[in-house]
This record gives C-alpha cells, structure tokens and sequence, in this order.
C-alpha cells in the first residue's frame, strides 16, 4: 500500500510539474522514478524508460496480455491502463529496438498499481534481428502466441497481410495477382487457417477460392497475432494450420488518456503502388473514439519479364469504433467499410483467358463488450458480435457480369476467461453461434443456402515447475441448408446436411535446464465441409475453372503431431521443430482433367476428400557475431502426399530457407537478406514444376523523435538483382515470373 | 457473485450483441435486391442435323460423329438442337421464358459458332430459323479443324459445346 501512496504522491507532482520534462526524466533514471507514478482512477499506470539512459520512452506498446487492452506510451513515457478488475495481469512492453519486457502485476480493487518498465535498448544491430527471433519463436507451436506489432510490420508492410507475413519460417502466400493473396502455414490454408480481425471473421470468401481477396488492409492493423495449438480452437475447429488474428483495434478497449495516432505514407516502384492510412484514438468523457482509415492504389505489377497486365488494384478501408469504458467493463461498438477493386490476369492455365475484374465490398458492425466479474474463478466475461455484409462481383473482360456472391454473417461468441479454475491458472470458456446467408447470381447453379454454427469450447493452462501444459477441446455443430433440395445431374443430390464433431489440442513442454527445453503438440482437428465444397456448380471465371461440389462429403479430420526444442543463450538461439500432419478425408477441388459438360472449355474441378499425409520440418539460427553484427539463419520444408497412391498434393511450397545479416548505426539498421527455394518438382496433377531461386533484398530503417513526435520509416530494395524467379504457390507463375526490383518504402509519424 | 450494476451491465452486454445479431434479418443479403439474377440456359448437350440426318451429338462431354466437306463446298443448312439434363430436346427461349413466372418477356439469347482454323474452315450465315438455329460450314482449304457450338446470353458465355471434328478434303 505505501508503494500505491507513494505512487499517488507522484500524480500530484506529475501534475504540478505538467508533462515529464528533462528533469523528470532525470529524476526517474535517479531512481526516484516511483515518486513520478501518474495515477488513473484503477488499474495500471506507470512510465517507461530506457534501461540505459532512463530517458522516457514514448510509443511503446503496453499490452495486458489477458484482455489485449492496449494503450502507447506517451511521449514523456507514461501509460495508463485503466479502470482494470482486481487480479493479477500480465503486461507486455513492445518497442522496436528494445527487448520485450514482460511483467506480472497485480491489481487490488480501488488501486491504481504504480509499474516502471526499463526497457533494454537492444544493441542497434539487435533491432531487426529482435524482429526475426520474435517471429521464429511464432514458427513453432511451442510459442502458440505470435506478436507482429505495428511498427515491426513496417519494415514487411504489403499489399496483403499475406504478404506481410510471407517468407517468415513455415509461412508461404498462396496468390493470383497481387491482390488475392493468402497466408499457407505449413501447407495448409483456406479454411484449416483461420485470418481473423479483431478475433472474428472477416467475412469474405477468402478460404474458398485463390481469386478472392482478403477483406482486411494491414495497413491500419496495431498487430498481427499467429496463434497456433491447443488457444487456437479458441476460435474454430478446423485449424490445424493456426489463426492469424489482425488486431485493428476498432473498438477500444481502453479509455485513451488524450488525442493519440499515426499517419502512414507508403509506396512502391514495382506497381507504382501509393498509399495513406491513418488512425486516431481519443476520449470523450467515458468514451473512447477511435477513427482509421486506408486508401491504396497500384498499377499492374512489373517483372523481369514485362508487365504483369491487370493487375492494378484500388482499396479503400476505413472504421470507426467507440466503447464505453466503466470500472466495470467496457461497451463498445464499430462500423467499418473495406471496398477494393482489383483485376486478376489471365492467359495461363487455370485463369481466363483476358483476365476478370473484380469488385468487392464489405460492410461491417460490430460490438466488443467485457464485464469484470470479481471472481478468483472467472475473471471477465467477453461478447463479441458482428454483422459482416459482404459483395463480390466478377466481371469479365467486356464489363459483363460473370459471377456475383452476396455473404451475410452474423457471429456471437461469448467467452469466460477463466482464472484459478482447480488445477489450472488460466482458461477460456466460450460458445459460439454463426449464421452465414450465402447468395449467388450470375452464371452458377450453386445454390443459395443458409449455414448455421454452434461451438462450446474450452481452454486450459497449467505451469508447474518445469513444465507447462496446455490443452482445449471444442465441440461443433453445423447445419447447411440449401434454399431447394433437387438432384442435379453434375452435383449429385443438393439436400440439407448436418454435421457434428469434436476437436482439440494438448501440449506439454519441459524445461530441460536453463535456456533449453523440449516439448510436444498433440491436435486433432475437425472441419465441416463449406457450402462451396458442397454444392458448387457453375464456370468460376476468374479461376477459369467450373467448379463442382460434392453433397456427400464427409467432415475433414486432421491429427498432427510436433516435436520439437530450442535452445537459448544469450549469443546464440536455435529451434528445430518436427512435424507431421496426416488428414482422413482433406477436401481439396481436384482437377479431373476433363471439361466441364456445360461449358466444354473449361476445366471440370470437384471437390474431393482423400487421405492425405503431410510433414515437415523447420530450422532457425541466430547468432550475435559482435555487438553491431548478427546473423539469422532459418529453413523450413513441407511435403504432402495422397496417403492412396502417393501422388503429391497441389500447390504444396518447396524447401526455403533464408539469411540475414543486420548491422546498425546509430538510430539506423541497415539489413542485407538472403532468400531462395529449391526447385520443386513434387507437384499435383495438372500442375507445373517451379525452378529454384535466390533473390536477394537490401534495406533500411529508422526511428527518430523529432519535435516530440516518432517518426519511424523503412526503405527496402526487393530483389535487387532484378531476378526471374517463380513462386510455386503463385498462379500466375506459368506466364510471368514474381516482381522484379523494387523500391519500397514506408514512413509513418506517431504523435 | 454479481453486483446490481454489474447486472446491469451484462445485460446492456447481451442487448447490444443480440440487437446486431440480429440486425437486417430481412433483405439484407446484398443479392436480394440485385438486378442481376441472369437466367442462363441449362443445356446439358446439342444435335446438329442435316435435314433429318443427325451429323454429330454432344451428351455431356460425350462427343459422336464430325462434320466433313470439301474445299470450295458450303454444307446445307444444318439445324442445331439443344439438349437438357434429361436428354430430352431443350428450347432455351421457351425456359427462359418460363422462368419470369408469368412475364412474357424473352430474353436475348444468341447462337456463336467458332473454329479452330478459319484458313481450313469458316462458318457462314448463323441464324435462327422459327424455333431452330441454323449454320452452313465452307471448306477453305484441306486439313483437320473443329467447330465449337457456343450460346450467348448477352455478351457470355452460357453453354460451350465440346468440340466437333470437321475435315476439309481436296
């Protein structure tokens, strides 16, 4: 409690003294720092410093791990996580160039708990290579958390959160264009890898087709999560592959202190791409407001080769969210908008001829709400619900129609996070209701139909001592009703399906000694078909394919299995991991290597389920080799096979690996990357081989406080050997190889 | 256990999740006003005869006979028929007609015939004829070609026929 007085103490000197100056800051690196504590009614308050200096450190993300409130750190170092139950909360510090700091504060009720973080100022030369470990670390499922925070991600920022992310150990983009790009996680993707926002759906049709765009803009994301293991059925059954959960942040979950933001600048040479976003938080008496918004365009994407024709895309994204933050929850609700058009080109197999357009809009509300429950048991109740509408139209090369979906998705999820819950510390209690109304138009037979969800799930933690443990298990079921029952005579019989199954996730982790451990993650996943899957029907233009589904498919069950271990030193940092994943029925479209009965220039695809054998393994190295140089090795490998036959899966990525070496200079990290793939030559029937490459990029980054703003920037020259070289989850890669060089470059300014 | 207020909150939790849930139940599928619920023929198969002759049949993607002439030659006009999943001959105007549910209006559906090689083969005079669909082939000069059967409803492609062999002889 005196701590607490002391802190008080130090909100009225805080206040008579105004915003932190010199002096404070001086008088916090004295070690009188606790004196300066600024109060903010209950929960957590506190400074940041530099270990070294004890300078304040503004912008640096201070994160309750439990609830994902969040707030920056001003500019004189000072946060405020307000208006926090009682219990004891895990905070996490995030800055570019510093180590995450990461502590355990407990909060008693009618306290504000006073925290000062002194964050080590990674060696400059640490900066990017912090970045890559973090993301290494996310690789393996032993990490199942993975944080991507907002201004790690500006130095990756792309078109796409698939891009994002891509070439990070285990994950690949599946594309066709710039455009519809998807993350592939150790060669699963579609609906076995969840991309969420804000931790619900998107809502688009993203899972279902490799010509559908994902309807969120990384732009205006805080962070980017990669969950993967037993917290990953948190949020469906069917992730084998893992979640990757976009955190915009739309409704806040914290009362901002003041008027806070960032304003993005962004471009490449490649497609002449340019972009603006912005975002700013704000309260307003017991509201907080917080407003973004994103506007990009780009031209056809340039190669070594000539220019990849209509490929140009036009996006404009924007929220606003406002929440009403009490000491006893928060209510919040957002609306936001994602409108993009963008072509896909044609001219190769699997695409039509000249190429389609294609429109998309997506209109979202939604609401986020928390209620603290003082309970040494339950520890808040969650509800998340959204209302997702969702258009795509594709239109052909004369400007005629082709195909049209309309999506409407409405999800309610309700979770309790669990405390001290008999022999666990930590858990997650949720049920879960969607109701998805899909409609289509245009030139298909599929059907329109109404899918219905229900899930009750739960997650559990356990450490002790040396070992931790974490397991979930989920029960779902799903109705997917045609709006007519009839028999087609491509499809088979179109009837409403019911399907129910179970799922979950163990894992176990031993702390062998200091700095080295070992572990196991144990899944069993369960995925119901998707309607698509079921009851498709009709010529999919910008696929160039006609697509037929299957109603007798039975739900996809996957088992996989991960060994792995790491070890840690301060030098020096390895992680191997081992794994395989085998499926009973992996529904995949198959080229059947004929022509469609309607449409006799078009390739005949039905969806199918076979058993499927997947494995892998992935490699990360990181050594320091002086106290301004480090190098960062990683690899990873997937195959997959028809456990019948053994004739390779489709669009399965090659073995990759890269190296990088980081060097700083004052507030500067000069990077020189090394990427490349091996051939591959294990290919799907009617697929084509992709050659080996190595492509390398140089880059630069920076961060300065200039006029009490961060001013944060990168510039990255990609593929400066202007290489021709082929991705083999790219589409496109049958007529035009991957961009060639590229500038891009990336300033944002926080205040 | 809860306070009135906390109780009170849960419940204010609850209203604002289930209102959006259950927001816009009725037309709120951006398709359910949409203009553009295209009607497109089903045609499964086609005939081309030859007065009474049937020359060639696509069933599905089961092809069976082929289209000859020689160079300098014109075909009589060969008649096409459509065929519908159940085999049976299939006028797409008629069921497109049909499906306006008691609307009379006919909607545009026009025939396109293409070749592979217009320097061994062209098609002349495409038409229709009262309820049938009419074409002559030319031979231009000697070799191997094939002719495609296509139906447009506006300007796309609704049903594309398998391709037939035509052989132009000396």
């Amino acid at each position: 409690m005196k701590i607490v007085i002391r802190f008080f103490l130090a909100i009225v000197l805080l206040l008579l003294a105004g915003f932190p100056s010199t002096a404070a800051a001086e008088a916090l690196a004295a070690g009188e720092s606790a004196a300066l504590i600024p109060e903010c009614g209950c929960g957590v308050a506190g400074f940041v410093l530099d270990g070294e200096s004890g300078e304040p450190l503004g912008w640096v993300d201070v994160l309750i791990e439990e609830t994902r409130y969040a707030e920056a750190s001003h500019s004189d170092g000072s946060f405020h996580l307000s208006r926090l139950s009682p219990g004891t909360w895990t905070i996490r510090a995030m800055r570019i160039g510093y180590r995450d700091v990461l502590r355990k504060v407990t909060v008693v009720e009618g306290d504000t708990v006073g925290l000062m973080i002194h964050m080590t100022r990674a060696n400059l030369a640490l900066q990017e290579v912090e970045f890559r470990v973090k993301k290494a670390e996310g690789s393996f499922l032993h990490d199942p958390v993975q944080e991507f925070n907002a201004r790690e991600l500006e130095r990756e920022l792309g078109l796409t959160v698939a891009e994002s992310v891509d070439e990070e150990p285990g994950i690949a983009q599946r594309s066709m264009g710039p455009a519809p790009a998807r993350p592939v996680l150790r060669g699963l993707g579609g609906d076995r890898l969840l991309i969420l926002e804000d931790g619900g759906k998107s809502g688009d049709l993203s899972a279902s087709s490799s010509d559908h765009a994902v309807a969120v803009d990384p732009m205006t994301a805080k962070r980017i999560q990669v969950i993967r293991g037993p917290e990953a059925f948190i949020y469906g059954p069917g992730v084998l592959g893992g979640v990757i959960n976009v955190e915009r942040g739309s409704i806040p979950q914290n009362l901002p202190e003041k008027f806070t933001g960032a304003a993005t600048l962004g471009g490449e040479t490649v497609n002449s791409a340019r972009g603006v976003g912005g975002n700013v938080e704000f309260p307003l008496g017991p509201l907080g407001f917080r407003v973004d918004g994103s506007l990009r365009q780009s031209s056809d994407v340039g190669t070594p080769e000539g220019s990849l024709d209509n490929t140009s895309t036009e996006t404009v994204n924007g929220s606003g969210g406002l929440s009403w933050v009490s000491g006893y929850g928060s209510l919040g609700f957002s609306a936001s908008t994602f409108d993009s058009e963008y072509g896909i080109p044609g001219g190769f197999v699997g695409a039509h001829p000249n190429g389609v357009d294609i429109s998309m809009q997506r209109q979202g509300y939604k609401s986020k709400s928390r209620l603290f429950i003082n309970s040494k048991s339950v520890r808040f109740l969650e509800l998340d619900a959204s209302w997702l509408r969702y258009h795509h139209a594709e239109y052909e090369s004369s400007g005629s129609l082709g195909m049209e979906f309309g999506v409407v998705t409405k999800e309610l999820d309700a979770r309790f996070h669990l405390g001290n819950q008999g022999p666990f510390s930590r858990g997650v209690l949720g049920v879960w209701f969607e109701n998805r109304n899909y409609k289509t138009g245009g030139l298909t037979f599929t059907p329109n139909s109404v899918e219905q969800s229900l899930a009750l799930y739960l997650f559990e933690e356990r450490v002790l001592g040396r070992w931790k443990v974490q397991g979930s298990i989920r029960g779902d079921a799903k109705t997917v009703r045609p709006d007519e029952e009839r028999t087609s005579i491509v499809v088979g019989e179109i009837r409403n399906r019911e399907f129910s199954g179970f799922s979950g996730s163990f894992m176990i982790e031993r702390q062998m000694n200091p700095g080295w451990s070992v572990g196991s993650v144990l899944i069993r996943s369960w995925r119901a078909p998707m309607l698509e899957e079921l009851y498709s029907e009709g010529p999919h233009l910008a696929a160039y394919s006609y697509e037929v589904g299957n109603p007798t498919l039975v739900p996809e069950y996957g088992t996989g299995l991960e060994l792995y271990t790491r070890f840690r030193k301060t030098r020096a940092e390895t992680r191997i991991s081992l794994f395989t994943n085998l499926f009973d029925t992996y529904i995949f479209p198959q080229n059947t290597g004929e022509y469609s009965a309607r449409r006799a220039d078009l390739y005949l695809y039905e969806y199918r389920g076979e058993a499927v054998k997947m494995g892998g393994a992935e490699l990360y190295l990181w050594l320091k080799l002086s106290p301004h140089w480090d190098v960062n090795l990683s690899s990873s490998y997937v195959m997959g096979i028809l456990a019948d036959g053994g004739e390779n899966l489709p669009m399965i990525p090659p073995l990759f690996g890269s190296l990088g070496f980081d060097h700083t200079l004052g507030n500067w990290t000069l990077t020189v990357d090394f990427a490349g793939a091996a051939s591959q030559k294990n290919v799907g029937e009617f697929e084509s081989p992709t050659s080996a490459w190595l492509r390398v990029d140089l880059g630069v980054q920076f961060q300065f406080v200039i006029w009490g703003f961060l001013h944060t920037g990168a510039a990255t020259v990609e593929n400066v050997g202007d290489v021709s070289y082929r991705k083999h989850l790219s589409r496109v890669k049958d007529i035009l190889p991957e961009p060639g060089r590229n500038l891009r470059i990336l300033y944002r300014i926080h205040f | 256990m809860l306070t009135f207020k906390r109780q009170r909150f849960f419940v204010y939790m609850f209203i604002l999740g289930f209102a959006l849930v259950s927001a816009g139940c009725g037309a709120d599928n951006p398709l359910d006003d949409s203009n553009t619920d295209e009607h497109h023929l089903e045609a499964f198969g086609v005939q081309v005869y030859d007065g009474t002759d049937l020359l060639v049949e696509a069933d599905g993607t089961d092809v069976t006979g082929s289209f000859a002439v020689t160079v300098g030659d014109t075909t009589d006009w060969l008649s096409i028929l459509f065929l519908g999943e159940d085999g049976e001959w299939y006028d797409p105007e008629e069921k497109l007609a049909e499906e306006e549910n008691g609307e009379e209006e006919v909607h545009e559906v026009s025939l396109a015939i293409t070749t592979s090689d217009d320097e061994i083969v062209v098609v002349a005079g495409d038409h229709e004829s009262g309820t049938e669909w009419q074409f002559r082939v030319v031979g231009v000069s000697a070799g191997e070609a094939a002719l495609r059967v296509t139906t447009l409803h506006g300007d796309h492609e609704d049903y594309v026929s398998p391709e037939f062999a035509v052989t132009v002889t000396e």
